[in-house]
C-alpha cells in the first residue's frame, strides 16, 4: 500500500521547530519572543471570526470581542505545552475552536437547532459559509454537524491518541514524518491512528443513533 | 466471505482508515464490502469520518486564507481587533513586568562564606527538631499532597462512585477554574455506553434514567465512570480518572 502523497496544509508552515524556539524564548521572557508570539498571535481575530461564520454560530460582535480575549487568556498560560509538532497558527486555531464553541454552548446555543438560512429567511444573522456553491443548504448542515461531532469526539481521545489523528488526519502529515516527530515506530503510530478512528467511529455512530 | 478474504478486508480497512489506499486497492475493499452487508455498513461508517476530516481541513485552509481587506473594514471584525489588541497588552505588560530580578548581595567573599555556614546549621537545627519529635506533639503530615498542591497540571475531582439504584445519581466536587464538566461511561472493553446530555454540562450531578441503569446493570464488569472537568476553553482543568462504579440494589 502506498502513501497518500503529503499535501501541504494552509495552517501549517512546516516551522513547528522554529516556533519552538520562539515559544520557549518567549517562556524565558525575553522581550522579542513575547512580541514575536503575540504577532503571531493575532491570526485569531481572522480565525474567531471566520469560524463564526462558517460554522453558522451567529454570535454578536460583543461575544466574539470575550472570545477573542478568552482565546489570548487560554493560549498563554498554556505556551508551556506548546511541543512544535505544528506550527503556532495551527495551535491556537483549536483554542479558538474551543472557546468559540464554550462561548457559543454558554449562551445556550445548540448548533443542531441552527436551521440553514434559505431565500426569504430573516434571522438576522448569517448563514453557515456553503463549501461550494453547488452544496444545498441541507447537505451543508449536515457537513458542519459533521464538523462539529467530529471536533468533541477528537476531545475525547488520549492526548497520545490525539496527537496522532490530528497530524495525520487534520495536518496531512505522513506516517514517516509523524514517527519521526514522535520518535516512535511508525508501525505503532498507523496502529494508534486507526485504533483512535475506529474509537471515534463508533461513538459517533452511537451519536447518530441517538441523535 | 472466507477466512482469507476476511483478513483481506481487515487489513485494507485499517489501511482505508490510515488514507494509503490505492486506488486498485479501493476498489478490492469495496468489492469486498459488497458481499456483506455489515462489511459496507463498516466501510461507511468510516467513509463518513474521512469526510469529516476532509471537511475539517477544508475548514482549517478557508479559515486560514489570508486577511481580506473587505472583512478588515467590518465593524465587528475590528472591534475584536482591539478586544486582541487589549489583551495581547495585558499579556505583554504582565509577562514583561512578572520577570523576576536577580538581586545580587554585594557581600565580601569571606562573609559570603560565614553566611552559607549559617544558613547550613540552620537547615540541620530545623531537621533535627522535626526528626527527634515527640508522639505528643505535632510532627510532619505523612499524607501525600493531593495533586493540586504537587503541581500536577489537571486536578482530581472527588466523589462517591457507589450509585443507588433507588436514587442513581451522580455527584463530585467542584474543580477549580471548571466551568462545564464531560461525564462518560465505559464497560470493561472500553466501549463507552452512554455520556451525560451536552445540556447538563454545566451541573455536577447526573441522575440516571431508568433505561441507563439497566444499561449499566447488563454491562460487562468493571463498568468505568469518567468526569473531566473542563475551562471556559474546553480544556482540561480537573478530572476523576478511571473510577470503578458500584452499582447498589
Amino acid at each position: 500500500m502506498t502513501m497518500n502523497s503529503e499535501a501541504r496544509h494552509g495552517l501549517d508552515t512546516g516551522s513547528g521547530p522554529a516556533d519552538l524556539a520562539l515559544v520557549k524564548r518567549a517562556l524565558r521572557g525575553e522581550s522579542e519572543a513575547v512580541e514575536g508570539v503575540l504577532v503571531r498571535m493575532s491570526c485569531v481575530v481572522r480565525f474567531v471570526f471566520r469560524l463564526n461564520r462558517k460554522l453558522g454560530y451567529r454570535l454578536p460582535s460583543e461575544a466574539l470581542e470575550d472570545v477573542v480575549q478568552q482565546v489570548y487568556l487560554s493560549v498563554w498560560p498554556r505556551l508551556d505545552q506548546y511541543v512544535g509538532t505544528a506550527s503556532i497558527e495551527s495551535w491556537v486555531f483549536g483554542f479558538c475552536r474551543n472557546c468559540l464553541r464554550a462561548e457559543a454552548r454558554r449562551r445556550g446555543h445548540r448548533l443542531r437547532l441552527v436551521r440553514p438560512m434559505t431565500a426569504g429567511d430573516d434571522g438576522g444573522g448569517e448563514a453557515p459559509e456553503p463549501a461550494s456553491d453547488e452544496a444545498e443548504p441541507e447537505q451543508e448542515f449536515a457537513r458542519v454537524e459533521g464538523i462539529e461531532a467530529l471536533r468533541d469526539e477528537l476531545d475525547r481521545l488520549s492526548p497520545d491518541e490525539r496527537v496522532v489523528v490530528e497530524l495525520r488526519h487534520l495536518e496531512d502529515w505522513s506516517f514517516e514524518r509523524i514517527a519521526e516527530q514522535l520518535e516512535l515506530p511508525a508501525s505503532t503510530v498507523k496502529d494508534r491512528c486507526y485504533r483512535a478512528l475506529t474509537k471515534m467511529k463508533g461513538r459517533l455512530r452511537r451519536r447518530d443513533v441517538s441523535a | 466471505m472466507s477466512a482469507p478474504e476476511d483478513r483481506e478486508f481487515e487489513m485494507l480497512l485499517a489501511a482505508h482508515g490510515n488514507r494509503e489506499l490505492t486506488e486498485k486497492e479501493e476498489r478490492r475493499l469495496r468489492e469486498l464490502a459488497e458481499k456483506d452487508a455489515a462489511k459496507a455498513a463498516e466501510v461507511g461508517e468510516l467513509d463518513d469520518v474521512l469526510a469529516a476530516f476532509a471537511a475539517e481541513r477544508a475548514l482549517m485552509q478557508s479559515v486560514a486564507a489570508p486577511a481580506d481587506p473587505g472583512e478588515e473594514a467590518d465593524e465587528a471584525y475590528q472591534r475584536m481587533q482591539r478586544s486582541a489588541a487589549s489583551a495581547a497588552e495585558k499579556l505583554r505588560s504582565d509577562t514583561l513586568h512578572a520577570k523576576p530580578t536577580a538581586r545580587v548581595l554585594d557581600v565580601p567573599r569571606r562573609r559570603r562564606h560565614l553566611l552559607w555556614i549559617v544558613a547550613a546549621a540552620a537547615v540541620v537545627i530545623a531537621v533535627l527538631t522535626f526528626a527527634f519529635q515527640g508522639s505528643g506533639r505535632p510532627g510532619l503530615s505523612t499524607n501525600v499532597p493531593d495533586d493540586k498542591l504537587a503541581g500536577s497540571d489537571v486536578a482530581k475531582i472527588r466523589m462517591s462512585t457507589e450509585l443507588r439504584v433507588a436514587d442513581p445519581v451522580f455527584r463530585w466536587e467542584a474543580s477549580d477554574g471548571a466551568r462545564t464538566y464531560d461525564v462518560v461511561i465505559e464497560d470493561a472493553d472500553g466501549t463507552e455506553l452512554f455520556a451525560r446530555p451536552d445540556e447538563l454540562a454545566r451541573s455536577r450531578e447526573w441522575r440516571l434514567t431508568e433505561r441507563e441503569v439497566e444499561t449499566l446493570r447488563a454491562a460487562k464488569a468493571p463498568v468505568i465512570l469518567r468526569i473531566v472537568g473542563l475551562d471556559g476553553a474546553a480544556l482540561a482543568v480537573g478530572t476523576t480518572g478511571d473510577l470503578v462504579v458500584t452499582l447498589i440494589e
